[in-house]
């Protein structure tokens, strides 16, 4: 019998820098997981969620909150939701598993946060996507391309967002991050 | 010596700034262009001409500027031809003029000048016609080399560029009072508001008017508009920015430069190239100044009067001690009025309106005449009046008429409409969502033209669902605009209508004789407006010319459109930061780190970074290295990371439905717990992919494609998922990023598992046989796939584990492994091992391949409803006679090497296309044979195993004799998988 016990490696060692009034940091402690509705089981999406995580059903590009576990659900798609929740609390994904198509998730995805004053400013040389308040609410999240990197932008707090993009691309997409945030602060200062 | 006026325009004399031009020192002003500097020191000769070499001066105030083309910096930093009008002045700037041989003043070229009789328009088509050969190797050499402008440094450019994304209800283009007046009626009703500039200072003509807004000077009502704009959140003001295109969907091209007015500095971007998105823009980017074609017009010391207004009111320069101002319209009076006012000597004006009725107290008038010559080289000294009048003078203002800046508004095809009482053309179809204000609509009074823009933008705010905020119409005064209809001199001199290509009324006239009297010829034959200020003043005044040679008006000559960019973008900037390594994002395998501890020479494979080979410190050449992985691995195991092999986790109640739909072979009755080879076809029948899929339970398949097709095949599937099949209850889920996969290959393969696989599972011969699959855990409780499944033709496994513990696990099989001399081996020996195995790949599959061309006709299944089966049918895919199979390849002389790509020709025919039997498509040194072996494509190949054919490579003239063999080299009837 083998007795090792391997440790599995964030993608970015944990990365935390700032950037002036930014902060980039890694989010290795998120679990992930997508589930797919099967075909004729959409109505009782709304139940499925509730029973779960006393959630409401989050509409299509909208996402949802459960307030006691901090479990989040974005709507992808019609058919798609994409669970998010910190891997320290109490939550077997097992419990809906049996209703839903599950796929773990966690480990194809790189999570990093950007926070701080000049976040959007940050935000605007990759993402394409008009985050003023008004029209990207917190909470709200999107899918988008930065920097040809296929990725989704969550609003967190009004300075705080988490970007998700694909593991294996996960330095070429920091690389693109830091780039920005050097950049931002050269010009600023 | 410094020719400012006491007041110093707008500027602060107490803020100097040193400089230098071609070397020698100078002094500015904080706020100076390098332009307003020059002029400031007394130079008005900055450059020589394009063609002629002839002495050029500052002709305009910005970015329409033909002549003052300076080189900026040195070394890597160089920045030739770039506007001495448009460059803001720093501390240090090192600026050059270009395009001369020999000193700025003595420019051994102007022989040019001279010559001019023989250079005329189009002279390269005629001329150096004989020898032949000289025209690459010597003429046109030297013309190139004489023609040009300034040079690049040919280093890479050392500075930084960024991009971005910007998003907002209305995009106003022009920061003057039509612009500023418009942001903040739109900001104060709330609206998001982008306002850009490409001047460095907010207030376009005011900035140069000594007029009042409002009973107050026209500065202060700017900076007034502005505190209150920068107070607004929802506006944002972006000077040092030039919207040079306007594309689909409401999204403009912008270029802001960022760091260019302050020295050179490292890691600091210079330029940021936006893209911004906007619901309605509205453009009021005023107007340009033209010139008159007169006779010698191009010399240093002639300059627009617009130009002339703005060095003397914003920047206090007094660009000479006797000026004169030549017009044909109320403008240029207005010029004369305003320099005279703030000091400078205007000793006469000349309009060509006999019938003009203004006059100027102090200044002598000629009306109804017009000049017929200038004087002076390196700077005028006099003109030549029509009626024989000769006037001293050192500096000539010309006004010509306006041309509204509707370059924008051509974007999208809209065709600019002539004014025959403005003479210009004005916007006409401009982009969806796009309005024009002001003088850029051919509304040169400003007090009418702000009663437009307003109008405008209120017609925006309601559109966009905002309530019009309370303003006051700011109040201007102007006096009306004017002009007559003179546009050129005739005479046999040259008159000068293109300042920056050299190109004259002869060139015109020419042209017209020549036959090109369409605007777009005109254009190409003569190089018109093809610079770097695009025309900005000499195309209208260039139409205008040619109508006059052909009798008609300006419309009959035809309209020229103009497209993006508005005025030069540096390649740079466009590239961004997508320089170097950062072109493009790369993907990284779990194993990536510990393979560089190994040394590995890693291979670009789409976005990832594969290892190719693993070399040892004695090995020198790639191929020691690759011979060792292949024999080690056959001989006992070896590991090799495959986690970019495209992953796609198929779920759902009709799966197997789905696999047969989009596989040419059946998918639905696989069994739980095995893995089947697949083959997907196009509409078309033609092979587009191949991998395995693995069924783990009843509604659940996982799916490999090629690395190369990953993202090919998943698009595939979902629009077969969501458009073919509707119905079917099927999800897909790429998780080529959630598994980390190595492949375990070799007699020794199943020995390494033995000892990670947790106890519970077993992957015996018999409980886990070839083609089995399962979840299972690995190292004492990790989750993982096991497949057994080989490339290599030995036995081989691959092992996935979640992707985070890819880099744990590769190093925990190494140390497992080392009892068994475990190798690592790359994408070479991967590659040698699946020719030995006779494994189709990428070479294959190249998108001309059919399933009968591989030997799997008989997998493409005729009875379900599958993608490409139809199509298979086709008479031309099952062509026994002449149809190519895959078959194998060995050199006759075993010490050669065979070449890919190389044709097969039966021996004793040509080498020519008609004799084409196939193509050699994947090459390889077996170490396990100890020669070349290849992969190929011949006719009728499987009848004709042990002919021996020629392989051709004409390209390489490495031709040799080939015998077809089976395409099994190794192993043909697969015994070592199955042990």
């Amino acid at each position: 019998m083998f007795n090792s016990d391997l440790i599995p490696k964030s993608c970015l060692d944990s990365y935390n820098k700032t950037f002036g009034k930014l902060v980039v940091r890694e989010v290795p402690d998120l679990e992930i997981a997508a589930i797919a509705i099967p075909n004729g089981q959409e109505p009782k999406v709304s139940s499925i969620l509730n029973r779960a995580f006393k959630m409401k059903e989050p509409k299509p590009g909208h996402s949802e909150i459960c307030s006691n576990t901090g479990v989040r659900a974005l709507r992808l798609a019609p058919d798609q939701i994409l669970l998010i929740w910190d891997k320290n609390i109490n939550f077997k994904i097992q419990n809906i598993d049996s209703d839903v198509y599950m796929t773990e998730q966690t480990h194809a995805w790189v999570v990093v946060e950007l926070s701080g004053e000049t976040v959007l400013s940050c935000l605007e040389r990759i993402c394409p996507i008009n985050l003023c308040e008004d029209n990207f609410k917190t909470n709200a999240f999107a899918r988008t391309v930065m920097e040809h990197l296929g990725s989704i932008i969550l609003k967190t707090t009004p300075n705080t967002f988490l970007l998700l993009s694909g593991s294996s691309s996960a330095n070429s997409f920091l690389h693109a991050i830091e780039t920005s945030a050097k950049n931002i602060l050269l010009t600023s200062s | 010596m410094t020719l400012r006026l006491k007041r110093s325009g707008i500027l602060n004399p107490n803020e100097k700034l040193t400089f230098s031009f071609n070397g020698k020192k100078m002094h500015g002003l904080k706020g100076d262009t390098l332009a307003s500097a020059l002029l400031a020191n007394g130079k008005h000769m900055v450059a020589r001409s394009f063609k002629y070499h002839r002495p050029r001066g500052i002709f305009t105030a910005g970015s329409e500027e033909p002549s003052a083309l300076v080189r900026i910096d040195s070394g890597a930093r160089t920045e030739p031809n770039t506007k001495a009008t448009t460059v803001e002045l720093y501390e240090g700037l090192a600026s050059f003029s270009q395009n001369h041989v020999g000193s700025l003043e003595f420019d051994l070229m102007e022989l040019n000048d001279f010559l001019s009789p023989f250079l005329s328009t189009g002279f390269y088509y005629k001329t150096f016609m004989w020898p032949k050969s000289f025209w690459e190797k010597v003429y046109e050499p030297f013309i190139r080399r004489a023609a040009g402008l300034g040079s690049l440094s040919g280093k890479p450019d050392p500075s930084i560029y960024d991009k971005g994304f910007l998003h907002c209800d209305i995009l106003i283009i022009g920061g003057g009072a039509i612009g500023l007046s418009t942001a903040l009626l739109a900001g104060r009703s709330g609206a998001k508001v982008i306002l850009a500039d490409e001047d460095f200072l907010f207030g376009g003509s005011l900035l140069s008017a000594q007029s009042t807004v409002n009973e107050q000077d026209s500065i202060s009502w700017v900076n007034n508009v502005l505190n209150e704009l920068e107070s607004l959140p929802n506006v944002r003001l972006m000077s040092r920015t030039t919207i040079y295109g306007v594309f689909d969907h409401g999204i403009f091209g912008a270029l802001e430069k960022k760091t260019d007015h302050l020295p050179p500095k490292d890691n600091t971007p210079r330029q940021v190239l936006w893209r911004v998105y906007s619901k309605k823009s509205i453009l009021c980017s005023g107007s340009s100044e033209r010139s008159i074609a007169f006779p010698n017009n191009d010399r240093p010391g002639i300059m627009l009067a617009n130009a002339a207004r703005k060095y003397v009111n914003r920047w206090g320069v007094i660009p000479g001690k006797k000026i004169t101002v030549f017009t044909n319209n109320s403008d240029g009076w207005n010029t004369a009025t305003q320099l005279r006012d703030a000091g400078c000597n205007v000793i006469a004006i000349i309009d060509t309106n006999e019938q003009t009725a203004t006059s100027i107290d102090g200044i002598k008038c000629f009306r109804g005449k017009h000049i017929i010559n200038t004087s002076g080289h390196r700077r005028i000294s006099s003109i030549q009046l029509n009626d024989g009048t000769n006037i001293q003078t050192d500096f000539l203002a010309v006004s010509g008429g306006q041309n509204p800046n509707l370059q924008l508004t051509c974007h999208h095809r809209g065709k600019p409409i002539w004014n025959r009482e403005l003479l210009c053309f004005v916007p006409r179809d401009p982009p969806v969502n796009m309005h024009v204000a002001g003088a850029a609509n051919g509304i040169f009074e400003i007090q009418e033209a702000i009663k437009q823009a307003h109008s405008i933008t209120k017609k925006v705010l309601h559109e966009l669902d905002y309530k019009t905020a309370n303003i006051n119409q700011p109040e201007f005064y102007q006096n009306p605009y004017k002009i007559h209809p003179f546009i050129c001199v005739k005479s046999s001199r040259r008159s000068w209508v293109d300042l920056q290509n050299d190109v004259t009324t002869k060139d015109i006239k020419q042209s017209h004789q020549e036959g090109f009297h369409s605007v777009e010829h005109l254009k190409r034959y003569t190089t018109l407006g093809m610079a770097t200020d695009q025309g900005k003043t000499s195309n209208v005044l260039g139409l205008m010319v040619m109508a006059e040679h052909k009798g008609t008006e300006v419309p009959n000559v035809g309209t020229t459109i103009y497209r993006p960019p508005y005025s030069p973008v540096s390649i740079g900037a466009l590239a961004g930061r997508a320089r170097g390594k950062n072109f493009h994002p790369f993907r990284l395998t779990p194993s990536h780190e510990w393979a560089k501890e190994q040394g590995a020479v890693f291979v670009e494979a789409g976005n990832w970074l594969r290892a190719q080979w693993y070399p040892k410190q004695d090995e020198t050449f790639w191929r020691q290295s690759v011979d060792r992985e292949v024999t080690e691995t056959r001989k006992s195991v070896g590991i090799c990371d495959v986690t970019t092999l495209g992953k796609i986790d198929i779920k759902g109640r009709d799966s197997g439905e789905f696999l047969n739909f989009v596989y040419a072979n059946n998918f639905g009755k696989l069994d739980i717990g095995k893995t089947r080879y697949g083959l997907m076809l196009r509409e078309d029948g033609i092979v587009f992919d191949d991998g395995t899929t693995a069924r783990l339970n009843k509604n659940h398949f996982i799916m490999t494609t090629t690395t190369a097709n990953a993202v090919s095949v998943f698009r595939h599937l979902e629009f077969c998922r969501q458009c073919l099949c509707p119905r079917l209850d099927v999800h897909l889920i790429s998780t080529t990023d959630y598994w980390a996969q190595f492949a375990v290959a070799g007699p020794n393969s199943r020995r390494v598992l033995d000892k990670v696989v947790d106890k519970a599972y077993s992957i015996t011969n018999e409980n886990f046989p070839f083609m089995a699959c399962m979840n299972l855990t690995v190292f004492g409780g990790v989750q993982a796939r096991l497949f057994r499944i080989s490339f290599s033709g030995e036995l081989a496994y691959e092992l996935a584990v979640p992707r985070g513990y890819g880099d744990a696990v590769i190093r925990e099989l190494m140390k497992v492994g080392e009892e068994f001399n475990i190798v690592p081996y790359g994408t070479e020996a991967l590659g040698v091992m699946r020719v030995e195995k006779g494994h189709a790949a990428g070479n294959e599959l190249n998108g001309q391949t059919t399933a009968q061309m591989l030997g799997m006709g008989k997998m493409v299944s005729k009875l379900n409803d599958c993608i490409g089966n139809t199509m298979s049918e086709r008479v031309a895919f099952n062509d026994d006679e002449n149809g190519l199979n895959l078959v194998g390849f060995v050199p006759c002389d075993k010490s050669k090497t065979l070449v890919a790509g190389a044709h097969f020709i039966k021996k004793g025919k040509a080498n020519t296309t008609i004799n084409d039997e196939g193509w050699m498509t994947s090459i390889v040194f077996s170490p396990s044979l100890n020669h070349s072996i290849g992969l190929g494509f011949i006719k009728k190949g499987n009848k004709r195993l042990g002919e021996k054919v020629k392989a051709v490579d004409l390209l390489g003239d490495n031709s040799m004799e080939v015998k077809i063999v089976s395409p099994h080299f190794i192993d043909p009837k697969g015994e070592r998988l199955r042990v």
